[in-house]
């Protein structure tokens, strides 16, 4: 069992420092899922926590501590389109990034050109480019076969690419 | 000129889905189209920007202390008031069936059986109060948890 594995089969004895010292390998991965997926920092950060809290609870339920990233992962993903069909009929809230330089503008953008995705898309897009994630952990939090996942990407990019459209330019230009 | 034939199957190319056939022509093709190697420039730029992991605080004391919060065992009156309603459901149901086995074609054990009960009713009831309470804290406990 490797390192993280030993700190999952502590976290289940209920060890405080290997929880978050869980939290903090993880946390970046659950964080950047919940903004590229709502756009809005509050609503990842409060996602973030949530899925944290869901995770120990349960973690007793988690047989293989090795699956531990992509069981999280199918927990925050959940939370997300929990969150997502409570505020359908709500617009999502202009893309922040924090204060105005010149590579945040490059960022908004393609935030807001992800936005305009399928929860679908912007999940495997996201997924596909965090490192680490193998195809097929893509194809159990997507549920996706692995055996389409390349197909379903090159459609997902060919669906941001098109978003984009008009942008090129300037992103180039950043 | 902003337009080329090959431009939609650069996005194919970069992800390694051509042909082997498809995949030199495009190499070859690339080597001097201004508008393919924008496209491919544009792709690569994407790709490293969604590379790229967002970054969030410390959150691991916040997530701690919620979660001591919720383990936290706690006895309520609630948690009472359905360990009586288990034990008064247990016993009535129990009370219930006697004397179906008592009237059963097996009536001699149906006998033996009402006589052992009668006589040991108090113990009988004690038995049941006290699964009655630790079956209703268990499931209780269990639904706390989530």
């Amino acid at each position: 069992m490797g390192e993280n594995g030993e700190l999952v089969r502590r976290a289940k004895d209920g060890d405080e420092r290997a929880i978050a010292r869980l939290i903090a390998i993880y946390k970046g991965l659950v964080y950047t899922i919940a903004l590229r997926m709502l756009g809005d920092p509050d609503w990842a950060e409060d996602i973030t926590q949530e899925t944290f809290i869901r995770a120990f609870l349960r973690i007793k339920t988690l047989k293989h501590p090795e699956r531990f990233r992509s069981w999280i992962t199918m927990i925050v993903r959940n939370l997300i389109y929990d969150h997502l069909r409570k505020r359908k009929t709500e617009l999502p809230p202009p893309v922040r990034t924090g204060p105005g330089v010149e590579s945040v503008r490059k960022k908004v953008i393609i935030q807001q050109a992800l936005l305009r995705l399928s929860k679908q898309d912007r999940l495997l897009l996201t997924l596909f480019y965090y490192q680490g994630f193998t195809m097929k952990e893509i194809g159990e939090v997507t549920g996706i076969p692995s055996a389409n996942l390349r197909v379903y990407l090159h459609r997902a990019r060919a669906r941001l690419r098109e978003e984009l459209r008009g942008y090129e330019d300037e992103l180039l230009s950043i | 000129m902003n337009s080329c034939r090959f431009k939609d199957r650069i996005n194919a190319y970069q992800l390694g889905l051509c042909s082997d056939e498809e995949r030199r022509e495009l190499a070859r093709h690339l080597k001097h189209c201004p508008v393919c190697q924008k496209e491919l420039a544009l792709l690569k730029m994407i790709e490293r920007e969604l590379s790229e992991p967002s970054t969030i605080g410390a959150i691991e004391d916040r997530i701690l202390l919620h979660l001591r919060e919720l383990r936290e065992p706690t006895l309520t009156l609630i948690d009472l008031a359905a360990a009586l309603l288990y034990c008064g459901l247990f016993i009535t149901g129990g009370l219930l069936i006697l004397p179906i086995i008592i009237h059963l074609p097996f009536h001699q054990l149906g006998n033996l059986l009402s006589t052992l009960i009668l006589n040991n009713i108090t113990i009988l009831f004690g038995i049941g109060i006290i699964f009655g309470i630790a079956s209703s804290i268990y499931s209780l406990r269990l639904v706390g948890e989530y």
